[in-house]
Parts: structure tokens; sequence; C-alpha cells
């Protein structure tokens, strides 16, 4: 048999919309992401992370990032623990370093994750997230585990540009792709390779 | 609605799920007909009431709200399960 | 009345001409114009025709309150009824039609509705369509809908998108006249986050409309300064053809754009109207006041308008609504509209006031106009417009006098029903002559003439004090706003709501039809409650909901039943406010977007190969795979039950819930939430599971499998995914949160397929190639293994659900799409089909396998044939309740097979079983065909079914009775598993 060919969450759903000269909002799939829901089990499970990855895991809504590996928190004691390094071998890897103190459950192929950001974006994004996005509130490393147009999304901001990514779970790639066309477009929506 | 989510803050109320009142026990097996007013029998508060909520579109975790039934006031929001250990 | 356009001033933009079209008339108005002022400016007074008794009817306010002026906009799908022609924007080719006549507006056939009245009067329907009830739908309604009613709706499809969206704020302001613009900029001074929502197209409110200066400039250009320093504030959003309609709970407000309803077309990629959810901390309501109108004869004429509004049309529009038009006010502030007219050079006929006495400064904004102190209107005459007005005086002598307009006040009604909402109530002011806001919902205060603080200066001032306020309640510091420097007019006014020597048709609720004599004939016959009024006459209802109306109705019961006003009370409002298209409440979830489609990693494969899908809950599947020359399902499903079962086939099935257990109680646990053991179960295997609710009622079934020692995968139901997603962790949270475990959905983790027939083993070995021992020893029935597919991590389970030898195979959702082709491929000379749900339905039928047909929300183990699963080792939930007597009944319906006595015939699932002599009724049903296929194997159709007594009844003839499609056949009760008794095929 030959090598099964994998495809992305998004591929094939995400096309530019609207005036194109100054796009207010660029969107781009992260792919080739290490994806997994870990569970705190024991006390000294943030210092097994912070031995591994030097960096503690926060324990409210927050990401905390070393650039290569990120702690997503998601709910209490959980996490959605990000690798930039690649889907292959991550819950492995994350399995060994935490031992008994966390359950790793992969999901890299559970989720599409999106990096999107422009100067329009957070008037695109109010079109569907209900929560505050204004930057008094929603700041870089804010996390938020919501709805957008009956999808759930979790959505963490990167910067102060601002730029966000989404973790939109993989069947609903189309709908969301939908919404996000749609909300987007009166301001142009570039999509990146 | 709006429910303070312990975890995830301030959230309108299609995040969560409804399940009712929060002040009954689960009885031990045999304990026969006290098994039938866990699973039917709620008192109807017309006033502060606690109550189960999820929050599924959210952090996932079950709540304890104490609200009032008539006004929808929300007094205080916390983890079911510290609820449980309390 | 001929109005006309003044020759200078107001807030058009003169230089800026806008054609459009009336009644097939072409017209021109300017920019800034609403199609009321461009109408009146074109001397267009008669605008439409009345609900109930077709009279002519003519443009009333200049605002939302507007009770007449409804008209139909646009043409073909964009048709829109019930348009108030007092708000919306003039734009250049706008098409406007009068609504409610026929063959025109000058002549109406069903003004003959007139001459019937004493059988449209107050609870004409219940009165006069009660009988008999079969006339209802034929006769009574057609004949209703005809003569009565608005405009009509376009029954096309809506071309235009909608939006919805959510906004957050510190300080939500709720208008923009004075009072909100000052609350506004103290608020936004102070740092706080503002949205200032208004519901006009510019911001002002009344500033706009009047001659009040205010710092010595005119209101528009105050406000003009006001609106640029707000503008300048990073932190204050305006939001403009903004209407907010609702007040919800914690901080929540409605509210809707009106994004592209002043222009033609929507723009590319706008929406026609956006809905906002606005959440904020604090709100200001300053949403101004609505004019009441006093009550008299033929005050419905064409010319009979509002006196504010008059001034509106004269201020901000350049209009005068007439050529002679006469005041009649019961308070100073309808004064002030002679003193504008007389100002602009417009005739006034003649200022009345039932007052004996009024101000000298009052007295002298009359000028040289006839003045009658101590008078009324009594009547008003011109059939399709006013004409003359007869005034009586106090000693009971009348005057004629001429005049096409009628501006009429009666005081100030404020705008306080968004402060009402929450279950909050109004409360009457005896000083104020008003409803004013009680206890208002939380986080809401009113200011300015919502408050009934009528003043300029007033408004101002509430303005600063609450927007500050909220500021400081947010812990921002107050700003200190310079005092500001306005006119401190006067609002006297004395309580008169309606004429009683009116001798011809007195309106109260002009929307309605509603008159004086309505209102008597509600109180005699008993319907003296606010809401028993409203209900019974229809008063306050329809588009205004009585916006110009309720005060009115509520003070002449009150007088009728010898209360005092507060004592007869007012009728609750509610949300919305004003009305919503449906089309905004559904913003982007319509057609196919009606809710979000879940799609597996198949799908496109699916699609390649012409699959036909269909809905499970938010997934599509594929249900089957036509072939070419295949013309009817059946053909296509029972081919495909002959392909599987005569050699392989496969079948995505990675919608059904996967929820990973890790944790070393996840035994303990399910042996808690299942009915059957599953801590036993032995690493490297699968257990069937049966899942209760805690009143012992089936809630899921599924198989679970044990990867390691405190690793197991939960399959769940397609459907149930959720739901037991939820359950769980209620169980883990509440119940039992000293058990250590943690669990997550993965249902989107993994591409599952079935892999099942004869050849299933043979297709996997190609696939997995030599090197993978997938004999029986090394992968038996319910075997459950983590291996590699080419250095890919996959999971093979050894499940059957069609009875044949079967596995499942399951690998990270990338390469789902990829193993679905690699499946086929390694199938080629196996003769290999993909097959959809029905064909898995068709299997499970003849297997006897329930599925959701069967899991029904009321059928027990017991009923389902699983009642030897329940443990009696162990507590788990459902497990008490499930011992009650009635859910261990024999008598239950229970399942069993079914099959037609006469081969040839077609069951019907729903059909209700009854003995073979039993009468069909329900006294007599014994039960109900769940589940129905044509089995390939058999050769005609089998069923399941749940009968009471069941399993006690094979072999017995009995009828399937079908009342929809009028069928009633015999069948025979069989057990359950049609195919394959013995189970010899799954272990092959």
């Amino acid at each position: 048999m030959g090598k099964l060919a994998p495809r992305s969450a998004f591929a094939g759903l995400l096309h530019s919309a609207g005036p194109s000269a100054a796009p207010g909002v660029l969107v781009r799939e992260e792919t080739g992401l290490g994806l997994a829901t870990v569970f705190a089990r024991a006390p000294y499970f943030p210092r097994l992370v912070q031995s591994a990855y030097g960096i503690i895991p926060p324990e409210t809504s927050q990401v905390v990032s070393n650039g290569a590996v990120a702690f997503i928190g998601t709910g209490p004691g959980k996490w959605l623990a990000l690798s930039r390094n690649g889907a292959a071998g991550w819950r492995d890897e994350l399995a060994t370093a935490l031992g008994v103190t966390g359950s790793v459950i992969d999901q890299s192929d559970g989720f599409g994750v999106l990096r999107v950001s422009g100067e329009k974006v957070r008037a695109t994004f109010e079109k569907g997230f209900p929560v505050d996005l204004h930057p008094s509130v929603f700041k870089p490393r804010s996390v938020a585990v919501t709805l957008v147009a009956h999808i759930g999304v979790t959505l963490w901001q990167i910067d102060d540009a601002p730029t966000y990514e989404l973790a939109i779970a993989r069947s609903f790639a189309g709908s969301f792709a939908h919404w996000l066309t749609s909300s987007a477009a009166e301001f142009g929506l570039r999509v990146e390779v | 609605m709006r429910i303070d989510c312990p975890f995830c803050g301030s959230r309108e109320i299609v995040e969560f799920s409804y399940l009712g009142d929060a002040g009954v026990q689960r009885p031990a097996p045999d304990a026969g007909s006290v098994f039938t007013d866990y699973v039917y029998l709620r008192d109807n508060v017309a006033g502060r009431h606690r109550e189960y909520w999820y929050h599924g579109s959210g952090c996932h975790s079950w709540l304890v709200v104490e609200r009032d039934t008539r006004s929808h006031e929300i007094f205080s929001v916390d983890y079911a399960h510290r609820e449980t250990v309390r | 009345m001929s109005g006309r356009r003044l020759a200078s001033g107001g807030l058009i933009n003169r230089a800026a001409p806008v054609r459009f079209a009336f009644d097939g008339r072409d017209f021109a108005g300017f920019a800034g114009d609403t199609v009321a002022s461009a109408l009146l400016a074109n001397g267009v007074g008669l605008v439409g025709r009345s609900f109930k008794y077709h009279r002519p009817r003519g443009v009333f306010s200049a605002g939302p309150e507007e009770p007449n002026a409804l008209v139909e906009l646009r043409n073909g799908t964009r048709r829109e009824p019930n348009t108030k022609a007092t708000t919306a924007e003039l734009f250049a080719g706008l098409v406007a039609r009068s609504q409610n006549r026929w063959p025109s507006l000058a002549f109406d056939v069903l003004a003959i509705n007139q001459l019937a009245s004493p059988i449209f009067v107050a609870g004409f329907y219940y009165k006069t369509f009660m009988w008999p009830a079969v006339l209802w739908e034929k006769l009574y309604e057609p004949l209703i809908r005809r003569a009565a009613g608005l405009g009509k709706a376009s029954v096309e499809t809506d071309p235009d998108s909608y939006e919805k969206a959510t906004a957050f704020c510190d300080v939500l302001v709720i208008g923009s006249g004075p009072a909100g613009l000052m609350a506004a900029l103290t608020a936004g001074r102070a740092g706080a986050r503002v949205i200032v929502a208004e519901e006009d197209f510019p911001l002002g409110g009344r500033l706009l409309a009047e001659t009040y200066e205010i710092d010595g400039m005119p209101g528009a250009a105050w406000t003009a300064g006001v609106e640029a320093e707000l503008r300048a504030l990073p932190n204050v959003r305006i939001m403009r053809r903004t209407v907010v309609f609702g007040v919800y709970d914690g901080g929540t407000y409605g509210a809707l754009e009106r994004v592209s309803d002043h222009l033609a077309v929507p723009p590319p990629h706008q929406p026609r109207q956006r809905l906002w959810k606005l959440v904020a901390k604090r709100t200001v309501l300053a949403a101004g006041a609505i004019e009441r109108p006093v009550v008299f004869g033929g005050n419905d004429r064409p010319g009979v308008m509002l006196a504010s509004a008059v001034r509106s049309y004269a201020n901000r529009f350049g209009v005068a609504a007439g050529e002679r038009i006469a005041v009649f006010t019961t308070g100073d502030d309808g004064w002030r509209t002679a003193g504008d007219l007389l100002a602009q050079g417009v005739t006034v006929a003649a200022v009345i006031d039932p007052r004996t006495e009024v101000a000298p400064a009052v007295r002298a904004l009359a000028g040289g106009a006839e003045v009658y102190l101590g008078a009324m209107v009594r009547d008003a005459h011109g059939a399709h417009g006013l004409r003359r007005i007869d005034v009586v005086r106090a000693d009971g002598s009348s005057v004629s006098i001429a005049a096409d307009v009628l501006a009429v006040s009666g005081g100030w009604n404020p705008t306080a029903s968004l402060a009402t909402h929450h279950g909050a109530r109004t409360e009457w002011s005896d000083t104020k002559l008003a409803f004013l806001p009680g206890k208002t919902p939380p986080g809401l205060a009113v200011a300015g003439a919502a408050a009934g603080n009528f003043t300029t200066a007033e408004a101002l001032a509430d303005g600063v004090r609450l927007g500050n306020e909220a500021a400081v309640a947010l812990g921002f510091t107050a700003t200190s706003i310079a005092a500001i420097r306005t006119s401190d007019e006067s609002f006297a006014v004395a309580p008169l709501f309606h004429v009683a020597a009116a001798r011809t048709k007195a309106f109260v609720d002009l929307q309605n039809d509603v008159t004086v004599k309505d209102i008597a004939l509600a109180e005699r016959e008993g319907f003296r409650s606010v809401e028993h009024l409203k209900r019974y006459t229809t008063l306050g209802m329809a588009t205004d909901q009585g916006k110009t109306s309720n005060v009115n109705g509520l003070a002449i019961m009150a007088e009728l039943t010898g209360r005092s006003i507060p004592e007869t009370g007012s009728t609750r409002s509610r949300p919305p406010h004003v009305p919503v298209a449906i089309g905004a409440f559904a913003g982007l979830h319509k057609g196919l977007d009606f809710k979000p489609t879940r799609l597996p990693a198949s799908h496109g494969w699916a699609v390649a190969r012409g699959a036909v899908f269909v809905e499970t809950g938010q997934w599509l599947r594929a249900q089957w795979y036509p072939q070419p020359g295949e013309t009817d399902w059946l053909t296509s499903v029972t081919r495909e039950v002959k392909a599987v079962r005569g050699g392989a086939g496969i079948c995505d099935v990675s919608t059904l819930g996967k929820i990973a257990l890790e944790g070393p109680d996840v035994g303990a646990f399910l042996d808690r939430v299942y009915a059957n053991m599953f801590s036993t179960l032995p690493v490297g295997r699968a257990r069937y599971g049966l899942m209760l609710r805690e009143d012992g009622i089936v809630m899921d079934d599924g198989t679970t499998a044990r990867l390691a020692d405190e690793r197991f995968v939960m399959s769940t139901t397609t459907i149930n995914a959720g739901k037991v997603m939820q359950h769980l962790e209620f169980c883990h949270q509440v119940l039992w949160p000293e058990l250590d475990l943690d669990m997550v959905s993965v249902t989107e983790q993994w591409a599952q397929f079935a892999v099942a027939g004869p050849s299933s083993r043979q297709l996997l070995q190609t696939l997995f190639g030599p090197g993978v021992d997938l004999s029986d020893a090394a992968v038996p029935y319910m075997a459950a293994r983590e291996l590699q597919l080419d250095s890919i991590p996959a999971r093979l389970f050894r499940l059957s659900f069609s009875g044949e030898l079967a596995y499942e195979i399951a690998v990270p959702a990338r390469f789902g799409a990829a193993l679905a082709g690699a499946l086929v491929t390694a199938g080629a000379g196996l003769g290999v089909v993909p097959y959809g749900t029905e064909a898995l339905g068709v299997m499970r039928v003849e297997k006897g396998h329930v599925a959701g047909n069967e899991l029904n929300g009321t059928s027990t183990a017991g009923d389902l044939g699983l009642g030897r699963m329940l443990s009696s080792k162990k507590d788990f939930i459902g497990r008490t309740m499930a011992a009650r007597p009635g859910l261990v009944d024999p008598a239950r319906p229970a399942l069993v097979g079914l099959r037609p006595v006469d081969r040839a015939q077609r069951l019907r699932a729903g059909a209700h079983f009854l003995a073979r002599d039993a009468k069909a009724e329900a006294a007599n049903d014994a039960g109900y065909m769940t589940s129905v296929v044509f089995s390939p194997e058999l050769g005609h159709w089998i069923g399941l079914g749940l009968l009471a007594n069941g399993p006690q009844r094979h072999g017995e003839i009995i009828r399937a009775y079908d009342a929809l499609r009028g069928e009633d056949i015999a069948v025979e009760v069989v057990p359950p598993v049609h195919v394959d008794p013995e189970g010899v095929r799954l272990r092959g």
C-alpha cells in the first residue's frame, strides 16, 4: 500500500472574499501542529512541565508559550498543549514527560487551527464571538473557549496587532469557514498560505 | 442571562445547560423509596435557588449557581465539585 | 391639506434632490428627508387607509410612534409592508405604495365597512365569528383578512443577508437627545467605554426639531459640536440607525441596526440589518418622550397631527404641513408650534386651549393668531383631508374654523417602556400627567424626557448627573461639565384626554380603529382590566404598540369606571419595543446555514463517489451510494447489503461519539455509569455497554475498549454523544469527584470505518501487509488493538453491527479520506463496496440490534431484551429505579421481530399492534413497529417492534395498523434476530 496522504482540516475551505486591495482580515491555516488535551493529576505536574519546557501551565484562561510549545488553559486543571514541531510523537513525548502526574490525549487531528489577523479582525469577530475582545479586557495570552455561530471555538491572542489563533473541531471547519468568510467579506478577507 | 463562570468569566446563557436543584444528594443504592424522591421530587422555588449548571460550550465545568428564580439575579457561582467536597 | 416645502431652513440638503415614487407618481425630495416629510412637502396628505373601516388617513407623527402612515416600501422580493413613512429615509429611486386600499387610495371600495361599523365594534371577532366553527377556515378568516389588516408581505425569498453581533461596553446610552448626549459625553470623558445607540439617522433627538438655543447655538449646531467630541474619543462608539428594542437579564440589550435600509440595495457584502446584543455594565435610558394627542370627533382626518410633529416638519425638514394650521393644545408646549410656524411665515388659523388662563409669555407665541381659551376642538371635518374644525367654548357655544392641519398636543408620554421590561412598572404622576419609570431594570437609569424631565435644561442636567453616576460606579473619576446655557421652557399642561362632546367617531387608537365607543362597550361588558381592555378592543396592539393611544385609552377607562388612572393601571410592556424582522433574529442561520454542518473526514471522498447524504443531528452521513443505472434507493441499498454479506463493505462510522477516559479509577467509574461490568475488562478487549438514566430507562449504548490498564475509549451513539459526555462529567464532577480519572471527547480526532463482510479480514490483511497478524487467534471477536499503519498510529477493533465478520479501523482524522480510498483499493479483488447508513440499518435490523428507534426514552433494558446485562454485583446509575414494579412488568411492550404474513406486503414503521380481532382504538394498543427494512437476505420486509408481552408471543399472528396510511395488515411475531440467529458468521 502507498502512504496515506494527510489532509488538513481547512484544506480547500478557505477563500478570499470582498475587497482585495487592502484586506482588513488575513487568515492562514496553521498545519503541522501537535495538539493534546492534558489534565493535571498530581501536585508536581507544573514542575514537570516546567522542567521539560521551561514554562508553567497557567491556572486561568491564559496561554503560556516558550515559542515552540504552548499550554492553553481550557478548563480547571485542563490544557490544550500545542507544539509547533508537528503532530508526530507529540502525545507520546508529553506522556513521557508527565508520567503519572498528567493524562495526555492526542488531539492533533481533532482541531483545525487558524491564525487570523488584520485591522478589522475585532470588527469581524464581533459578528460571532460572544466574548469581549476589547484590548483592555482580552489581551495577548488571553484564552476563551466559547461558541461562534453555534460552533465551539477555542481562541487565544498572540500579540497586540492583534493576531489570534483559533482551534475549531475538525468536522465544523466548513461551517466555520463559511461564517468567517461571510463576516469578514465587507472588510476584505485574504487567505494566506 | 449571563453566568460568571469561575474559570471562563461572564458568559451568555446559551453556553450553559441547566440541570436543576443542587440540594439533592444521590442516596445509597439500597435506600429504596428515597430514590424516587431523589429522581423526581423537586421544590418549585420562587426565590433564591441553588442549582446545577453545566458550562458545556466552555470549560465543561459543572457549576452550582445560586439564583433568584423570579428576577434571574445571580448571587454566587462555584464549581460543583468544590460544593461536593465542602 | 396642502403641505409645501418652505423656502429656507431645515436640516435637509437642498443641494441634493432625491427622486422617488409613491403610488406610481414621481416626486422629488431632498437628502435628509423621510418618506413622510417628502410626501408632505409635495402636498400629499392622504397616505393610507385604516385597518377596519378603511378611512382615509394621513401622516400623524414624525417618528417611530406613527400609527397611520404605513407604506409598502420597495418592489418584488424586497417589498416590505408596514414601513413607517415617518422613519423611512428617502433614497434615490425609492418606491412606496399606500396600503389597505382597493382599487385606489382615493376611492376605496371597502370604505363601506364604515357603514357596517356596528359589527366591527370591540370584540367583534369573538362575537361575530363564533359559530359554526367549520366556517372559520373557509369563510370568516379569508373575509377578515381581505377586509381588515395592514400591508402584504413579499412571499418571495428575501434576497438580502442579515447579521448578528455582540458588543460590550461600560455604559450604554440609549438615545442622543440632550440627555443622551450629555450622559455619553460625561461617561466618555471619564474614560468609560460608551456605546450611544440612536434610532434616527442623525444624532440630536428633539434638538433637531426645536428652535431652542444651547450655549447660544441652534440645537443642531450644538449637537454637531458634541458629536465631534464624542467621535474623537476612542472609548466612545456611536451607533446610528440603531434601535434598542429590549432589556434582558445580565445587562444585555437587544438592538437592531438598520445597516442598509436607507439604501436601495445593500452594498456588496453588507447586511440589510444587523441584530446586536449589547452587554452593558450600566445603562442610561434617554429615549425622550412621545406627544399625546387628544381624542375628539373625526380626529383621524388626514391633517390632524401631533403638534410636535408639525414642529418637526417645519424646523427639521423645512416643510409646512399645511397652509392654515390650527393648534389644539392642553399645555404650554403646543403653543410653541404656533410660534415656530409664525416664525416660518405659515398661517396659524387659531390656537385652542381648554385652560382659561395661560402665562403671557406663552400667549405671546400665538402672535396675531386667533386664540380660544377655555375651548376645545369637538369635531374635525373633511373627507380626504381636514377642511374645518368645530370649536366648542366653555359656555357651550361653538364656532367653525377653516384649517387644513390641526396640530394637537395633550402633553407628553415618556418613552419609558424599556425601563419597564424585566418586570418593572411605571407610576402615574399627577403633576406631570404621565407614567414615569418607577423601579428600573438592574443597572438602568432614566434621564431627561424619558424620566418626565421634559425641559432641555433638565435633560442636560440629568445626562451629566447619570453619565457621571454610571462612570463613578464603575471606578472612573467624575468629570465636571461647565454649566450649559439653555432655555427653561415651560411644560405646564392640563388634564384633557378626550372631548366628551364629540359628535362624530372619535378614535383612541388610530392604527387599530378603536373608538371611544369601543372602550365604553368593553367597560359595559366587563372588560375593565387594562389587559382585558387591550385584548378585547385591540387597543395598543400592532406595529405602534399604542405609543399614541395607550394612555388616552386608560384615562377614558378610568373615567368610565370612576377610578383614578393609577387605579386603572397600565399594560405591561414587553420586548420588542419596536417590530423586529424575523430575518434579523435568524441572521446568517437560514437555509442550509440554519445550523452548522459537521462533515466526517471522508465526506469529500463520498461526494466524489456520488453518495446521497442524510442529516444525523448536525452530521451529514452517506446514506447510500447509487451506481449508474440505479434509480431508486432500495435497489442501491439492497445491492450494498448483498455485497457486504457476500464479500466486504466499508462504512464511515466516525460520527459515533468517542470519549477517551484515563486514570486509575476508570474501571470503577465505568462500573457505576454502565449497567454491566467494565472493571473486569481485560486490556486489548472491547465490551458492549448499556447506560441507564437514573430513572431506570435506557440512555445510550455502545462499546468501550480498554487500550491499556488506565486508558479506555468509549463509543456512544452519534445522536447522544454530547448528552453522554455531559452525563459522564456530571457523574465525575458532582457525584464522585473522589475518583481519579480524566475524560475528553476524541470524536474529532479519529476517522473510523467499519469494514464488514466475510472478506473483511482478507481486505485488512492486504491493507496492513503480511507483517501484521490478523488471525482469529491474534485479533479475536471483541479485540481492541493499537497498531501502526504505514507508521501512522491506528486502532483496530473487532466489532460487528452487521453480524458478519467485521472490524472497525481508526486513524487520525487527517488520514481519513485517504484511508477510505485505501480500503477500497485493498478490497478491489474482493468485491468491496462503500455502504451507507441505510445498508447499515438494514443489517442491524436483520440482526435484531436495537438503535435510536428502540432507545426511545421510554424503553428499559428488559424491554430491549437486554435485562440480563444489569449487573447485580454493583451499584450503577439507574439500578434502583430500574427495579420498580412498573419497569419490570412483563406486560410492558418488549422487543420482538415482525414479518408480514403475506410476504409481499410492506411493513410500516410507526404502525400500531393490535390483537387479530381487536377494534382499532387506543385502548387495544399493544405497542408499535419501531424499525422496518427490506431484507435482501430473506427477500421480504422485516421489522422490529415493542409489543406487550412480546417475548411470550413468538409465532402469534397480530395486526400492524397504520391509521395514517390506512393500512391494516397481518404480521407474525418472531424473535428479533432475523438472520444468522446462532451468530456463526461474526466469529468467522
